[in-house]
């Protein structure tokens, strides 16, 4: 029986003929309720969208960065800090011993 | 922004305008509403599933990257998926109360649908659910949004060819159907 349904006869045309009209005559364009549609845009306009997971790596790649330039920071100052402290102690050495220099060669020999 | 292209709105909406996304909302809700109420048969899950389809869209729409398709086939393949989902999940496909949906609904509001028999849309409509979910996704696009094959090809990453010759390949399914439905000799 399915064999004789398969063949191309002008009944099994008409079947299908039949069909598209019932599709195009059944299936016709429905419209949303007009309360849906304008309750549905205006959570949409209002809706705060969550944080993704890309969101959350760029924000955690800008925390990481910021965490290790203000480290980096931080260590430079200190060792400016270190550099300036070491010269005025290199400086005021140096006058130390330049004052004793001067002292030894001005006091009389015993 | 409603005098834009659709392009142009889009693009407008990727940044994240929200009123470009309004726009586009405005433009195809209609469309999509119609795919997910003859795929799902209820028009409380049309909405529910709607509203669904709108938030993922606006989700992603920052990832959206044009690929020469028109912006309703990216809406379509969401919409598709949370079907397929909502019908996997659920399993309600057997659940759908024809009578309480598509089939008696609209009588009054489509007179030229009353020359049709309630028996026949019944069965006509059991038939589209018994297809499977790309066949399905077929013949709502050629009969409801009556696309082209090319358009259709377009919305479901087709050739024109190949939905063409689905189109051929779902109606010879539907016939044999029809006639058993039917009890046509």
């Amino acid at each position: 029986m399915r064999k004789f349904f398969n063949q191309p006869t002008i009944d099994n045309d008409k079947v299908i003929n039949k069909l598209e009209l019932l599709f195009t005559k059944s299936f016709v364009q429905v419209t949303p309720r007009t309360e849906f549609v304008h309750e549905l845009k205006k959570r949409l306009t209002t809706y705060q969208l969550p944080e993704t997971r890309q969101d959350y790596l760029h924000w955690s790649v800008f925390a990481a960065a910021s965490l290790i330039s203000g480290i980096m920071l931080l260590v430079m100052g200190i060792r400016s800090v270190i550099m300036v402290l070491s010269t005025l102690g290199i400086i005021s050495h140096y006058r130390q011993t330049l004052q004793q220099k001067r002292t030894s060669e001005l006091t009389p020999l015993s | 922004v409603k005098e834009l292209s659709d392009e142009l709105v889009l693009a407008q909406a990727s940044r994240g305008d929200r009123e470009a996304f309004g726009e586009l909302y405005q433009r195809y809700v209609g469309r999509i509403y119609n795919y997910i109420y003859y795929r799902t048969g209820s028009v409380h899950d049309a909405e529910d599933l709607t509203a669904r389809v709108f938030f993922r869209a606006m989700r992603h729409i920052p990832n959206y990257k044009d690929r020469g398709l028109p912006f309703s086939a990216w809406l379509y393949r969401i919409a598709h998926n949370l079907v397929a989902n909502w019908h996997r999940d659920n399993n309600r496909r057997k659940e759908i109360s024809l009578d309480d949906s598509i089939i008696g609904k609209h009588e009054g509001d489509h007179p030229e649908q009353e020359l049709v028999s309630l028996e026949e849309r019944e069965n006509l409509f059991k038939l589209l659910h018994s297809l499977p979910a790309d066949r399905q996704h077929l013949i709502i696009l050629k009969f409801i949004e009556q696309m082209s094959n090319a358009e259709i090809g377009q919305v479901m990453g087709k050739t024109e060819g190949a939905v063409k010759s689905l189109y051929h390949r779902t109606l010879l399914a539907l016939r044999n159907e029809y006639q058993n439905i039917n009890h046509v000799p």
